[in-house]
């Protein structure tokens, strides 16, 4: 009896050690796996940490916090960093402070206003409350300083839901904010719905973003009518290409100097296969910064034209994207390349 | 960690749930808010726990801010202003 025993004991004991052995073989590969994908792409590693955090905080409550902040610092810091791509200090990123009952007192003191959050079933709600109180910040203090206010908050509003675009539930809060907000402003009422369909070709962010905060750091600390004509104009223009209705795309104003170059259709190009016509336009615009855009097919002619410009007017390339966005009702390849005289 | 880093960030303070209670005993107004005798700084509506969004301190007095959005993103620039 003994004997069969200490033999079942023994067989046991074996048997514990291989599980153990094989957890722990999976335990490092995982870890393995962790490490490679930290080095290569730290971006999805910070979801899957993002997605661990939200489970774990099931069974510890503290964690849920954690979860919170990394899961609110990673929505907006990754598409603050997209955005300031194009120019680098296009908007600015978020910092979640913690206060308990020790500091709270001081926090209020100074002058700061104390969000609310709730546990993560709540999640829409928290990230929306965080965007709420990041959205006046979003652009920096020299641009808010010399752009009119409406203006700065209807630009920064658009840069928020472009944040949150995968989250239908903040974006709704986001715009039930922006109707009550604006419900006296016909001018933002007419520029809300403008500023969204440039974005939906992704050239708010590529474009509009970035000329309308240089030329407030230009124009800064001067707050002038040129400016806001300038930005107006930038944006009817900008909206007019969104609609295919591009008249006069050249604007040579004291803070905004830039022309849009759209590549014709290929039958309208047909006896223009080296695109003399456009480039001859590029040089009688004689402008600081030309954006040459197309749709479609044309991405490969656009990129060319580009490359001439480049290269026989002496501007720089400072950018080409060829990526996927709405052009009239349908998902096309679209093509934006920036070049700035030398 | 792989966290997004950008030279410039906004700071946004925020009261977790966790510790929502201790942090209203502290500063002594737990009472009012449960019973909800308090209203919204902006909408006036009135504000318990289950709708408090925010909290800011104006001319020295605490004063609490509903859940609507656009209540949060008016006292966030009000805060704003008076900073400046």
């Amino acid at each position: 009896m003994t004997e069969f025993l200490s033999y079942s004991l023994i067989e046991f004991f074996e048997l514990l050690w291989s599980i153990l052995s094989q957890v722990f073989q999976y335990i490092g590969i995982l870890v393995v796996f962790l490490i490679i994908l930290y080095l290569v792409s730290p971006e999805r590693y910070e979801k899957i940490y993002i997605h661990v955090l939200k489970v774990a905080s099931h069974v510890n409550k503290r964690l849920d916090k954690n979860y919170a902040e990394r899961d609110i610092e990673h929505l907006v810091n990754s598409s603050a960093k997209s955005l300031n791509k194009y120019f680098p200090v296009v908007t600015r990123g978020i910092k979640i402070l913690w206060t308990e009952s020790d500091d709270v007192e001081s926090y209020l003191n100074r002058g700061f206003v104390v969000v609310r959050m709730k546990y993560h079933k709540s999640r829409a709600r928290n990230v929306a409350r965080a965007l709420m109180a990041y959205i006046p910040h979003i652009l920096s203090p020299e641009v808010g300083a010399v752009m009119e206010t409406d203006l700065a908050l209807a630009i920064s509003y658009v840069v928020a839901v472009g944040m949150a675009e995968k989250e239908p539930e903040v974006v709704r809060q986001i715009h039930e904010a922006v109707s009550i907000r604006f419900k006296d402003s016909l001018t933002v009422k007419d520029l809300l719905p403008k500023l969204e369909e440039i974005d939906e070709q992704s050239l708010f962010s590529r474009i509009l973003l970035p000329e309308i905060v240089k030329a407030c750091l230009n124009a800064y600390p001067r707050r002038s009518q040129d400016l806001r004509d300038e930005i107006m104009n930038l944006i009817e223009l900008l909206y007019a290409l969104v609609k295919g209705d591009l008249r006069k795309p050249i604007i040579k104003g004291k803070y905004l100097n830039l022309a849009l170059i759209r590549v014709a259709k290929p039958e309208k190009v047909l006896f223009d296969p080296e695109l003399e016509a456009h480039l001859k336009f590029a040089e009688k615009a004689n402008v600081r910064e030309i954006y040459v855009l197309a749709a479609g097919k044309n991405a490969k002619l656009a990129s060319k034209l580009t490359a001439r410009i480049s290269k026989e007017l002496k501007y720089t390339i400072d950018f080409e994207d060829v990526y996927r966005a709405m052009y009239r009702g349908s998902l096309t390849n679209i093509y934006c390349g920036k070049l700035s005289a030398s | 960690m792989a966290r997004s880093r950008l030279a410039e960030h906004v700071d946004v303070v925020a009261l977790h749930d966790i510790d929502l209670e201790e942090a209203l005993h502290k500063l002594g107004i737990y009472d009012e808010i449960v019973g909800g005798v308090l209203s919204c700084m902006i909408c006036e509506d009135r504000v318990d726990l289950g709708n408090l969004g925010a909290l800011m301190r104006i001319n020295g007095k605490i004063r609490v801010i509903c859940d609507k959005p656009t209540c949060i993103s008016t006292a966030v620039k009000m805060s704003k202003v008076l900073k400046e």
